[in-house]
């Protein structure tokens, strides 16, 4: 009999057994289900923004006076794009003031996602003999690094809400072929995943003989979660900055929107 | 002698129920807890779902010309198993409108045009006149509910000017 009821014993053991590792896999399972299909969803949900967000901006109208906005009943409204190719064709660049305006309408297109995204707009001239970068609004969160507080510890990145964010105009005044644009692309590659939306837009121009005629351009918007772009201690140089999001590597040829609004920028 | 230490066919076994009975517990106890995981995950996917099935109509090809066309998406939504609204807004845009930081989605004010057409499609009457989305679900009662929510920008023309806007889909159960 006491062989009998060892044998029950160990049976019952070797139930608990299976029952243990069958549980652990349907716990293992429940805990992991949906992840990946959460993902996507997230993904889908950021490119639909980065579309609808660009196509928002490339449709919008503006006031043609600068101090008015569009909700102004005196206000004299024209496309959003119109007044860049007009901007565009006097000089082939783009004005301060028209920089203005167009990133007064981006950050408000954006702000819903502005806390949480780090974003940057461009219109470019890919094609042709001399590739031209027309406009960059580089917006990205202006966190402070300290630390690290002991030996071999982490660094600690903190966000002050006060003055959150740090935007640009980039891209004056340097090199953008073989230089600039594959900054942007390095920036991009170490990011993390992004949301990008792109589309091709007409820039008007006048030829040699003074007959206007139109450029093949195309209007940008990437977004990503907010990462340290600074220096960090596996990668000696910073992807937009050294240690300061305030004070981008001259490379860069950033300029502050608010030193530009504020006409404080040569 | 033979009979020594023996209690009964079942009293025999009841050790051997113990581990048997623990093991039944832990079963169903993880059994329990995986099918309300699915349960709660697969009731997002059905909110997620319904939140991108009702953007992708209202939408479109993200530009609206007008009331008519935004109320003949509206008309084009089926059935949704979930309570939804969805506005437009111009709360992020129109710096008069302007929400001051701290509030919530639910203090959003819809968008009125010119011909004081409200914009706002749901699939339930609100509490006198919409005005804002709290006049179909407050805070409130949305901290009952399992509550989703997305925000995409919209260009909508009114007065024959292209205005940013941002649609607002918000759905619950």
């Amino acid at each position: 009999m006491n062989a009998k009821g060892q044998a029950a014993v160990t049976d019952a053991l070797f139930f608990l057994m299976v029952i243990i590792s069958l549980s652990i896999f349907l716990f293992g399972f429940s805990t992991t289900y949906g992840e990946s299909v959460k993902q996507q969803v997230q993904d889908e949900f950021n490119v639909t923004f980065a579309t609808n967000a660009l196509k928002t901006i490339l449709y919008s109208s503006t006031s043609r006076d600068f101090d008015k906005t569009i909700y102004d009943p005196n206000a004299e409204v024209d496309y959003l794009l119109a007044l860049v190719k007009e901007d565009y064709a006097d000089d082939e660049k783009m004005n301060d003031r028209e920089k203005v305006v167009l990133s007064d309408t981006i950050f408000a297109v954006l702000k819903p996602i502005a806390d949480s995204t780090d974003y940057i707009f461009t219109i470019t001239v890919p094609s042709g003999s001399s590739p031209k970068l027309v406009y960059m609004l580089v917006h990205t969160t202006n966190f402070k690094k300290d630390g690290p507080f002991l030996p071999g510890r982490y660094y600690r990145y903190t966000v002050d809400p006060a003055n959150a964010h740090a935007d640009y105009f980039c891209g004056n005044d340097v090199n953008y072929r073989g230089n600039l644009d594959i900054k942007i692309n390095q920036l991009l590659v170490n990011v993390g995943p992004i949301s990008e939306s792109s589309s091709p837009i007409k820039l008007s121009v006048f030829g040699p003989d003074g007959a206007p005629g139109t450029v093949n351009a195309q209007a940008d918007l990437i977004m990503w979660d907010p990462v340290w772009l600074g220096s960090t201690r596996d990668r000696t140089s910073g992807l937009l900055y050294e240690t300061d999001p305030m004070d981008p590597y001259n490379e860069w040829g950033c300029v502050s929107v608010a030193d530009v609004k504020s006409g404080a920028s040569p | 002698m033979l009979a020594k230490g023996f209690i009964g066919p079942i009293g025999d076994d009841i050790p051997s129920l113990i581990p048997l009975l623990l093991g039944l517990v832990i079963f169903f106890s993880t059994f329990t807890t995986a099918f309300n995981s699915f349960d709660r995950i697969n009731t997002e996917f059905d909110s997620d779902l319904a939140v991108m099935n009702i953007t992708r109509i209202m939408q479109s090809n993200s530009y609206v010309v007008g009331y008519d066309e935004y109320k003949r998406h509206c008309d084009e939504i089926g059935v949704v198993n979930s309570s939804f609204i969805a506005v437009l807004t111009d709360n992020w845009v129109n710096e008069s409108t302007a929400l001051p930081d701290a509030q919530s989605i639910f203090d959003i004010k819809i968008f009125e045009d010119s011909e004081n057409h409200l914009y706002t499609c749901s699939n339930l009457s609100s509490s006198g006149a919409p005005e804002f989305i709290s006049d179909y679900l407050s805070a409130e009662n949305a901290a009952e509910r399992k509550v989703s929510s997305r925000v995409f920008p919209i260009a909508l023309e009114d007065e024959k000017i292209v205005k940013p806007m941002h649609l607002v889909v918000i759905t619950w159960r």
